[in-house]
Formats: structure tokens, sequence, C-alpha cells
């Protein structure tokens, strides 16, 4: 490294767009920024793709995806933009688009695996958006073979096995996932499936184990709970359930408040037998962002009354 | 003094001192992901060495040895389809082309990451990386590194806090060297440091990181572990969905509960344990932040599992801030308070650190703020005193970790680019539009947090005290801060240099140049063309006022413009950072290397004869001007640098052209 140059003192004003990296303002100025970078050297697919992450950040989803497409035509083999602009029609509720877009960008020639793998994961999402279970599966399992070790995609392909009620599967492919990765989070995720697939006896001492090493035991509690009522230990299970759903109240905030604590207490009630309080945590659940797991419990509780 | 002080001193003493690396490093030593009985040695070489980490308590005796598959190897060798220099093309070997690959180091580089296993733990050790029997790294004092002590140890805690530094220039440098001075000062090392994220601008690239991060921080890097966020800057080249690209490549972290913790399975997001503080670490830029999503089931399983004193969470976009960015407009900012924040405090957080908004704000002690509007304090403030133990005194809160306590919320993105606010978060109680960063202490029941600016000094102190039973109330109408109003214009900020840099084309350096009328084509800025005609001249060229070596003619006839170009040598261009220009000019010009622009000041468009909107310069001198597109312009071996500079026109006939090149590697 050079001693401090003298002449950092000396430094002058300039107009010229200055390193981009060091600049940066906050989204607003930085499309601006581009904005008047391509007035003056004209489009290039990287300034449209800066431009449209700037965008997306603001919410701005179509101004960001007018800019990916016209991006999308400037580099044609870039798969990284395709991806960018299936994200962004996936946004729009754009599913058809979305999904168009990434079979452009698979179909791109000399696609790196890690591309290749995002776009997979990318288009699973937008299947099993539309409906389409099976070939959204197919769509998991290639990516992950792509990238075996990415927790996040083994989440995402066991809840679609979870919504198909497919749990040997589930099982199976967790236990792969959690050679693969070692994630905590998978081996949580293993024991609901065991719950999900009514095997009590064998997802009860794995509780236990977890509800001794928890500070925050209301969801092993809760687990443990729903577990001894499959088992039809029905008082113990009441009692598990009473107090997971005293611990977790206790831990719920003010205002808008923390959607898997509120499904939590939901589940506790329903368990317990008082769908109407069920139903209004679920509900308060879905208002807080909480997934599918919760939406189809509500529906089960509200047509279970209808019949 | 203590044994344990006097190498740690030694250390600062050589801290400005830090070069790029002497071969066969490319990348010193470094130490990752420390846990009570291990840690990671990490480090480059260009091309390959036999690796060996020797390592013990005794400096003078390291009798412990990592070798063999205690040790991952990692190459950049390029893909088989990619020409690569002919060096070498030897170590394409199908060993070597096996090995897991670098995403975008130089094409040579080798990285090495030694697995230091058996130590005792709150332990100092030393370390030296050896190639064979020949040691690599020097018989210092330097090279060592301190084990965690055991998870729920009480004693002192000293970590360091910095976000959006790695920018190269003087600012980053001196945040660094205020820390250093002021820990120095005070004669107690930092444990470890966190990165909140941005320490490779402009896009997270390989040489950025090179650059930008391992050779500034080179001489803590050595000795103390940082644990890392991910930026978005980084985010450019890094992806946490596939957890490839150079971030990835240049950090360790702990993917099963290595250094405590539940197992996260990925590198973007992880926690540890030190002491009696439980950190978490998140990805704010790139992963499903939704509370079903993946990592907010591995946030809440941790937080279940939580069982230190103290909670600390990091990571990049900041749920509350009006400084350079806006945390009520922006989305990544908004999901983070909306969806990450109600996980946290249900957990109980003390504190939250987080950078990417280029100023500094501290929060006032509170919870439950997460709307996705625009962000309020009422009822969310729990303690709306200053937190000053030399103030209004410290936030209070029951020992131990209580859900919906409080927590302190610092967004420390003020540690080397440029700085800028917006604006006011209700919810902060300071508010500072300095460069600096933020020294944390935990002491038993006490964690106290200083930020320290430019000049070193102490802008803003606060503390949090855990103990007892503390009751839990919520303000009605807190304390608010002044409404900001933002200068209607702002000064002109000047474009400063890398500080890294060395010089290609020297001022003063002799040229080819040719005053106008120009041609309308390119073909002149491109290797190749036949400058045989063209004038040999040193610059600087002009006219009017000043000195000239090459003095143009005057007149009324006097040609308006003047081309000038040489050739310069590069020897890597993959390791080059950044490329600048320190010019004088009048009043504008059009910059090319090897046929592409890359830098145009004050000629609105076009070039040539057919260049417009050329607009007189308003101020005067050498300014830097750094350069675009260099990885696609500048190739290894012999480059042609050509630059166009025009007159205004008007009354002024002024012509003033003097370059130099300069190179950030």
């Amino acid at each position: 490294m050079r001693p401090w140059p003298k002449r950092l003192g000396a430094l002058a004003l300039v107009s010229v767009l200055c390193g981009k990296g060091v600049a940066h303002e906050g989204p607003e100025a930085e499309i601006e920024e581009i904005t008047v970078e391509i007035a003056r050297f004209g489009e290039s697919a990287e300034r449209l793709l800066q431009r449209a992450i700037e965008y997306r950040v603001l919410g701005r989803l179509k101004e960001a995806a007018n800019d990916l497409q016209r991006a999308a035509r400037l580099e044609t083999d870039r798969p990284g933009l395709r991806r960018e602009l299936a994200r962004v029609q996936e946004g729009l509720g754009q599913t058809n688009e979305a999904l168009a877009t990434t079979e452009l960008g698979l179909n791109l020639k000399g696609i790196e695996p890690d591309e290749r793998a995002a776009l997979l994961a990318l288009k699973a999402g937008l299947l099993a958006a539309k409906g389409k279970s099976g070939a959204a599966l197919e769509s998991w399992t290639e990516a992950l073979r792509l990238q075996p070790e990415n927790v996040d995609w083994h989440h995402s392909r066991s809840q679609l096995l979870r919504e198909l009620a497919r749990h040997d599967e589930r099982l199976k492919r967790l236990d792969e996932a959690i050679a693969t990765t070692g994630s905590g989070m998978l081996e949580v995720e293993r024991i609901d499936a065991l719950l999900d697939a009514g095997r009590w006896a064998e997802a009860l001492p794995r509780i236990d184990f977890e509800l001794d090493a928890s500070r925050l035991r209301g969801s092993w509690l809760l687990r443990r709970g729903r577990a001894l009522l499959g088992m039809s230990r029905e008082s113990e299970a009441r009692k598990d359930l009473e107090a997971a759903s005293a611990e977790i109240r206790a831990r719920l905030g003010p205002g808008i408040r923390e959607a898997s604590l509120l499904a939590e207490v939901g589940l506790a009630e329903e368990l317990l037998g008082h769908v109407e309080e069920a139903k209004r945590w679920f509900g308060d659940a879905l208002a807080a962002g909480a997934g599918s797991f919760v939406r189809e419990r509500l529906e089960k509780l509200k047509a279970a009354k209808k019949d | 003094m203590s044994p344990r002080i006097l190498p740690f001193l030694f250390g600062l003493a050589i801290a400005g001192l830090a070069s790029n690396p002497e071969p066969p490093f490319s990348r010193l030593p470094y130490v990752q992901s420390a846990s009570p009985t291990r840690i990671q040695v990490v480090w480059r070489t260009e091309g390959p060495v036999e690796p060996v980490v020797r390592f013990g308590t005794d400096p003078s005796r390291l009798d412990g040895e990592v070798a063999g598959s205690d040790i991952t190897v990692r190459a950049s060798l390029g893909t088989e389809k990619q020409e690569i220099p002919e060096r070498w093309k030897p170590l394409r070997t199908a060993r070597n082309l096996g090995l897991p690959k670098l995403h975008s180091a130089p094409i040579g580089t080798f990285q090495y990451e030694a697995r230091v296993k058996g130590l005792k733990a709150d332990t100092t050790y030393h370390y030296a990386v050896y190639d064979g029997a020949r040691r690599l790294t020097p018989a210092d004092s330097e090279h060592r590194f301190r084990t965690q002590p055991e998870p729920g140890t009480r004693r002192p805690y000293r970590f360091w806090v910095i976000g959006d530094g790695g920018t190269g220039r003087s600012a980053q440098k001196a945040v660094f060297d205020r820390m250093l001075s002021a820990v120095q000062s005070e004669g107690r090392p930092l444990d470890f440091w966190i990165h909140v994220g941005d320490m490779a601008y402009g896009t997270g690239r390989d040489v950025e990181f090179q650059t930008r991060y391992f050779e500034s921080y080179a001489p803590l890097l050595r000795n103390t572990v940082c644990w890392p966020s991910m930026g978005n800057h980084e985010g450019h080249t890094s992806k946490g969905t596939t957890g490839v690209g150079p971030y990835y490549d240049a950090y360790v972290v702990p993917t099963r509960g290595e250094s405590g913790g539940v197992a996260s399975g990925t590198e973007a997001y992880y926690s540890f344990v030190h002491g009696n503080i439980h950190f978490i670490c998140l990805d704010s830029h790139d992963l499903d932040r939704k509370p079903d999503g993946a990592m907010a089931r591995w946030l809440k399983a941790d937080l279940e599992k939580a069982k230190a004193d103290w909670l600390v969470a990091f990571w990049h976009h900041p749920p509350y801030t009006k400084g350079s960015h806006d945390s009520d407009k922006e989305k990544d900012l908004i999901e983070m308070r909306h969806h990450i924040l109600p996980i946290l405090e249900a957990g109980g957080v003390d504190l939250v650190l987080t950078g990417h908004s280029h100023v500094y704000e501290r929060s006032m002690l509170i919870d439950g703020a997460y709307s996705t509007n625009a962000t309020t304090a009422e009822t969310f403030v729990l303690d709306d005193g200053d937190g000053d133990p030399a103030g209004d005194g410290p936030y209070r809160k029951s020992s131990g970790l209580t859900a919906h306590a409080g927590a302190i919320q610092v967004v420390a993105g003020n540690a080397g680019a440029r700085l800028g606010r917006n604006g006011t978060s209700p919810i902060m109680r300071k508010t500072i539009v300095e460069y600096g960063s933020v020294l944390v202490e935990v002491d038993g029941d006490t964690l106290r947090g200083r930020m320290i600016n430019l000049n070193g000094t102490e802008r803003d102190s606060f503390a949090l005290v855990k103990s007892g039973k503390v009751p839990v109330q919520r303000l009605s109408l807190p304390w608010q801060p002044a409404e900001y109003k933002k200068p209607s214009t702002s000064p002109k900020v000047p474009n400063e240099a890398p500080l890294d840099t060395r010089v290609l084309v020297a001022s003063g350096a002799e040229w080819r140049f040719r005053p106008g009328p120009l041609p309308g084509g390119q073909e002149w800025t491109r290797p190749g063309f036949d400058v045989a005609a063209w004038k040999a001249g040193k610059a600087p060229f002009g006219r009017g006022e000043g000195k000239f070596a090459t003095p143009l003619s005057a007149g009324p006839a006097a040609p308006r413009a003047l081309q000038i170009r040489r050739e310069f040598e590069v020897r890597q261009a993959d390791r080059i950072t950044e490329m600048g220009l320190w010019i004088d000019y009048s009043d504008g010009f059009v910059a090319f290397i090897n046929g592409h622009e890359v830098a145009r000041v004050g000629v609105g468009r076009s070039f040539g004869r057919n260049a417009q909107g050329v607009t007189a310069r308003e101020d005067a001198g050498r300014v830097y001007v750094d350069l675009r597109n260099i990885g696609v312009a500048v190739k290894d071996g012999v480059n042609v640098l050509a630059i166009e500079c025009h007159a205004a026109g008007g009354e002024s006939q002024d012509l003033r052209l003097d370059p130099e090149l300069v190179a950030e590697d």
C-alpha cells in the first residue's frame, strides 16, 4: 500500500458520475443516477438490471419488469436477467409470464448449474402456485440434484409434500436433506412431518429431547400435546396444550404480532376444541403473514362448520 | 501490563503499514469461525503450496499441526474452454480441476481453509503457515488467535461493529485507525468484530474483497475473527439463494452449530455463542424473509434454544432508518421489520445491529414497532431517555432474555461509504451524519455501546443494564427528535481516489497527439492504429492560462479539440480493483481504453467531430475520475489509452489536458 496520497487534500469537485459503489445514496438517487447514465451512454443490460433492482426495492415492479425485459433483449444469453425478470413478474401476479420467462432462461445454451438450479427453484414455486404440484415437485427435485445443500429449497419441497399429504416421501426426503445439510431447522421440520404423518410414538421421544433443551417451550409443548392427543392420552395432552397456549400468549407482543406464535396459539386452541377461538387466532396469523399451513387449518375449520 | 496485551499492542503499531501480500501469498492468513475448541485459518496463494499450519500456546514452540484432509483446498483455474495464461496451464490437472472452485478469484489462486481442532477454550494460540517445511508467515506475535470461552462464561467482552466501509478510500482507513487508537489507549483488545455488510464496494467482486477488505483490515484479520453478514453490494456477485460468490469464498462461518446455536445448514445465516452472549446473523438481502420461510423458521428454532444472558442480532438492511435509505419505503427493510423483528423481540433480543444506510442512528429502548406503513414511536418506546450513563442513565430491562422487554437498534452504516440523510426516524435517539464505527462492551449485567468518529471522538454512548425485575412501560407520548429538513441544495462531494493505487501512466508522460478537427470514428482509440504521422509531446498539453510542456497553437483558427494516445502495460488485469485518471482538463474529455469508452466528463454525447454538449468547466485543477468498464476494456499485456479533449467554445480558447492513469490492486 502506498503512503497516504498527499493530493487527497487537493480534491476538486467533479461533475462526472462517480464510482457507483461509493456514491450509494438510496434507491431513488440510484435510479436518477442510472437514468442519467443511460441518457449519456445508452442502454446496457447491466444498467437496466441495476435500475430494475432499485425499482424492485421500492416496490415499483412494473418499471422493474420493463427494464428487465429490455435488458433481456440486449443480452439474450444471460440467465440471471431471466431469473430477475421472472421474480418481478411473480411479484406482479403474472405467473404465466413468469413461467414462460423461466423456461426461456432454462433453455439458454451453456447455462451454469447454479443458474439453472436457481431458475428451477423459481419455476417450482410458480408451478406450485398454479396448483401444478407434480410438475413443481419435479422441478424442486431437479434443482436439489444440482444443489443438494440448499436448505431453503429442501424446506420448500417439504412444505409442498405436506400440502400433498405425501408423508412418507416427505420424511424420506427430509432424512436425505438432514444428512446433507445438518440443518437444525430441517430436524424440526422432520418432527412436524412425523406428526403430520400420524407417527405419534416416533415423534414423542424426539419432542421430549427438544423440550428438555429449550428455553422457550411453548412450541414443543404444543407438538407434544398434539402427539399425545394422537395417542389418545387426552388429559396429558390437554395439560400440555393449555401450558403451550399460556406460554406462547405471554410472548406475544403488541400491535401486529408474530405470525408463527399466533398460528401456534390457534393450533393449541383448535386441538383443545375451541374452534371459534382457533379461527380467530388463525385469522390473525394469516394477517401477520403466515402461510399455507395456517390457511389449510382455517379452511378446514370453516368447512367443518358448514358440514 | 499483562502478557496478553503486549502482542496486541505490537499489532497496533504495524496497522498502518498493511501492504499487498508478499508472494506466494495472494491473501494473507486470517482467522474464521471460532469456537471454544476449534478455529479456521484461511489464506490464499498464487499457485499451489503444500499447506501446513502449526500452532501452540508458546510462540517459540508450535507443536500442533494441521495438514492433509483437515485443510480444504479451493482453486481458480478457469473453465475447460476458458483461455488462461500459459504459466497456469500445467496446473490444470484432473486433480486440481476436481477441487472445489473459487467463484471469480484470479486464475492461479489457491485457497486453503485449515481446521485447527482440539483447542482449549478461552486460550491464546500462536500459529504459522507453511509450504511443506518452509515457513511462510513471519515468526512474530501477530499470527495468533484466541478461542472462544465456554458458553455461559461471564467476563468482560468487547467487539467492534462496522458497516458499509469497503470503499478503499480515506474514510475507511481513518475509521479503522481511530478504532485501533481507542482500543490501544484503553489497553483492552477486541474479542472479535462484526461486519454488517457492504465490505467490498462496488459489486463485491473478488478483487474488491481483496483490496478493500482483506488488505485494508489485514492486521486485525490475522488474529481476530470477523463475523460477517452479506450486504447488497456483495449481493451483486454473491447469492444467498445458492451460497455461491466471492462473499461465500471469503468467509467460513458455522453451518452445523460448531460455535453454538442451532445448525443453520447454510452460510447465509448462522448463530454463535461468545461467552454469555448469543449472536444471530441473518441474510436480509436475497432470502425469503416471510415468517414461514426457512430462515425465519431457523431463527425461531435458534431462539428457542438460546440460553445466554444477552442476545444480539445483526444483518444488513435496517428495520428503522432515515439515513441514505428509508425504512418506510424500501421493501427489504420493511420486510425485516414486519416479519423478522416480531420473532426476535418475542425471543428477547437486546441489541440489533445493521448498516446499509450511510449514517449512524441509535434508537431509544423500543419494542413492537412493526408497521408496514410509516414508523411511529407512540406506545413502542419503553424508555425515551438518551441511554447515556453520563446523561439520562442507562436503559433497564429484567435480567435474562425476556420477550418484548425492549431492544436497542443501531444503524452502523458509517464506516466509509459516502454519508447521507433524508429524514428523522421517530424511534431514533441519535442520528449522526459522521464517519465512524461502534465499540460494544458487555460486562456482567451491562452492555455499553460507543460510536467513535473519524477524529477519535466518542459521539454517542449508550448502555443497557439487565438486572432484577423491571416492569415494561409503554410511553404514549415519548420524546421525539427534531424534524430534519434536508437542505434544498447539497454541496457537491469530491470524487475521492482509492488509497492504494499505483501509476500506470505518469503525469508528464510522453504521448502521441494530434490537434483537431477530430475524425468521426473511434478507430484511432483502438490498438494497432497507426500513429506514425502523429507528433510526440509531453503532457500537459494546452493553450491559454498556465504552463504547458506541449503548447498548442492559439488564434481564431486554432483547433477546438485534441487527441492523445499512448500505450501502457498491465501484468494481471484480473487483479485490478479500480482504475482512474488524475486529470486536469478543459473543458471536457472522453477517454477510451482499447477502444472502449471508460470516462466522459463535460461532453454531453457522442465523440470526435460529432461530440455535442461540451460545457465550460467551472472548477480547475486535477480531479480524480474513476474509469468504467475496465473489466471489459483492460487486458493483460499492452493496452492503449486514448483521450480526446474538447474546448467548450464561446470566447474562451482554453484547451488543457494533463492526465495520469492509476490502478488500485
